[in-house]
Order: structure tokens, then sequence, then C-alpha cells
């Protein structure tokens, strides 16, 4: 077989065959990996293979919706498009998510371009536009991307759940779809990323103050570590909670407007009352 | 959108009158609502609803506005603080520790 080129027969398929199906449904693998980055486990490298993925079973004229490579974000994007037949363009962001990446530029123009490049995406459909959530729109420059590619960028709605009937009015979204809100209970979604982020800081204070308890004028006695590192633990702890539960949760109803009032009354007070 | 805003007279958005052709791009990609049109032009209703984010002057095609946006990120204006230095909160590839 010397000299012989060798085919993979798969190149031999139309391009759009070969694109990757993604089912709109999360499964057990999909959502443990969610509570796991939600409790900063593996939260560094939650990330999708950027390229092209197809939803049901999309054609010429289907729409292409751009996403970031964070698993999280990618996966909030597919379980809202259930019974619709789209292109999902994910981009290479690093495995961060939409609204972080674009401020850094990430999720930026010249990452769509190369992407929709990579791709061939004038292959792929027929149609000259591209749907982006709206919270990329401070890394991209939609009349860039329409200069450069041809591919005319309309910036959906800020929450993927909007998406569907962002697309069933013909790509209008209401006031409400475009505006971003951050209630009590997307809040509590941060709370236990930010518990684990400096665990192990925690666990050194609150050991070092176990084994400093023990220290006394004639030497070290181990009877007396707990009754004197007892209440500084629970001290520390409280605050540690009070900072990271209760302060984000609670944020507009604790009072003073400064952040730093803010975190003084949250922190300090808060525990005791 | 006056939930969304927490200081006064801080905000280092800029609208130029002249060059607006009243697109009206700055009034779809704004999270915060702060812009209307009004006469074919775009107005900006509360500039304190502002939030620095840039997507308005990165969509304006005639450089009618200006803002100062940052990475908008807590944790990279912290290191900003700590390390001297304009905030970034380094999600690059090979730093990932400092990553927001």
């Amino acid at each position: 077989m010397k000299g012989q080129p060798v085919i993979n027969t798969a190149d031999l398929m139309p391009l759009a065959a070969r694109i990757p199906r993604v089912s709109v449904k999360l499964n057990g693998k999909d959502r443990l990996g969610a509570l796991k980055v939600r409790f900063g486990i593996g939260r560094d490298n939650y990330a999708v293979t950027p390229g092209l993925y197809k939803v049901g079973n999309p054609d010429s004229r289907s729409e292409v919706l751009v996403s970031a490579n964070y698993k999280l974000s990618f996966d909030m994007l597919r379980k809202n498009l259930e019974s619709l037949d789209v292109w999902i363009l994910v981009i290479d962001t690093n495995g961060v998510n939409v609204w972080c990446a674009a401020g850094k530029g990430n999720f930026g123009t010249d990452n769509v371009v190369k992407s929709i490049r990579n791709a061939s995406l004038e292959h792929i459909v027929s149609h000259r536009s591209i749907l982006l959530p709206q919270l990329s729109a401070s890394g991209i420059a939609a009349h860039k991307v329409k200069e450069q590619t041809g591919f005319r960028p309309l910036f959906g709605p800020v929450q993927a759940k909007d998406i569907k009937a962002f697309i069933g009015a013909g790509h209008k979204a209401t006031p409400e779809m475009r505006k971003v809100s951050f209630p009590m209970k997307e809040r509590a979604k941060l709370v236990p990323v930010d518990f684990m982020y400096q665990k192990y800081n925690l666990l050194i204070i609150l050991a070092s103050v176990f084994i400093l308890s023990g220290l006394d004028r004639t030497g070290f006695l181990f009877s007396k570590m707990w009754g004197t590192s007892l209440f500084p633990i629970l001290n520390i702890l409280s605050a540690y909670i009070a900072g990271i539960v209760l302060a984000p949760v609670f944020l507009p109803f604790i009072p003073f407007r400064m952040f730093a009032l803010k975190g003084a009354f949250g922190d300090y007070w808060l525990p005791f009352s | 959108m006056k939930t969304m805003q927490y200081l006064k007279n801080v905000v280092t958005l800029k609208l130029n009158a002249d060059l607006c052709t009243g697109c009206g791009m700055c009034v779809l990609v704004c999270p915060h609502a702060v812009f209307g049109i009004a006469n074919g032009k775009a107005r900006i209703l509360d500039i304190d609803d502002c939030m620095e984010c840039g997507a308005c002057s990165n969509n304006c095609r005639t450089g009618a506005i200006y803002v100062k946006a940052g990475v908008g990120c807590a944790a990279g204006i912290i290191n900003g603080i700590l390390n001297g230095t304009e905030p970034s909160c380094d999600c690059t590839k090979g730093n990932k520790s400092n990553c927001c």
C-alpha cells in the first residue's frame, strides 16, 4: 500500500454531515458536572471543544447561535433549544462564560471572525446572519464582524431561556429580555463556589488558632486547646459565613450604600444578631 | 433600572449627538436600558444606570459614544490594586489560578 494516499471516509461526506449533534436534554453527568463547578471542583477546566454543533436537524436555512466554550454556558444554551433545528457555533473563550470573556475581549470580534472562518460557515448555511448573546456586545463590534466575514451578527436576548421567543418573534426582543437582573436566587448560586474559594486559608487559620491555644506560661497544655480556641474559631467561622453567604444573598437589604460600610455591617453585625 | 444604581455622577459615558445617526444599536445592546431614541438621535435616559460595560461604544459605528470600560470583574479590580496595575482578572490559558 506504499505511496497510496490514505483516504478517511469521513472526508468524503458532505461538510454538514460531519458535524456532531448535541442533545437538548441534560443528562446525569451534565448535572453532576454543573454541581461540581458550582462548588469550585474542576471549574478551571470545564470546557467544550470549540467548533460547530447541530441541535435537531438543521439545514442551510437554519439559525446559527454563537456560544462560549464554558460547558455551563453551553449546557444552559442547549437545554433551552428543545424542538428547534439550529447550529451552535462554540468559540474558544478559554472555558470562560460569555459576560466575563466579553469584558476581556476574549468573546470578541477577532475570535468570532476566526471561528466563522474555521467552521467554513459560508458553506454550511446559505443565509448570512448569526445570533449572538446580548452580553457579548461589550466584546463584539457587530459592524466589524459583518465587514470581515459577510455575516451580520444579531444580538439576541440576555438569557438563553428567551431565545425561542426571540426567534419566534422574528428576531425581536422585548425590553425585559434586554435587561440584566441579579435576583436573590441567582446570587445564592454563587455562595458555594465562594465558600470553597478560600477553604485552605480558612483551615490554616482555624488550625493555627487551635494549636496556639495550647500555649501556656508553663508550656503546652493539650487540655487547654479546646476551651481557649472554641470562641475564636466560632467567631472566625461566622465571619467567613457572613461575608460569603449572608452578604451576597441579602446585599440589597444590608444598610449603607458604601461598600465598605455594607461589608462592615454585614460581616460584623449579622453574625451576632 | 433604578435598582441597578449605586454611586451618583461617576460614570464616564459620553454621547456626541452630532456624530449620532440614530441607528439604535446602543439601545439594543445596553443591558441596563440607559439609551432611548428621540427625534432620530440617541439620548441618555439616566446616566447613573450605566455600569460602563462598553457594549454601546463598541457597537457604535460612528464613534459617537465614549465610555471607559473596565474588565467588569471584582477580582480583577482587587488584583489591580494588589499589583499596582490596571484591573485584570487574567483569565488566560496559562494562568487559570488568577481567574475570577
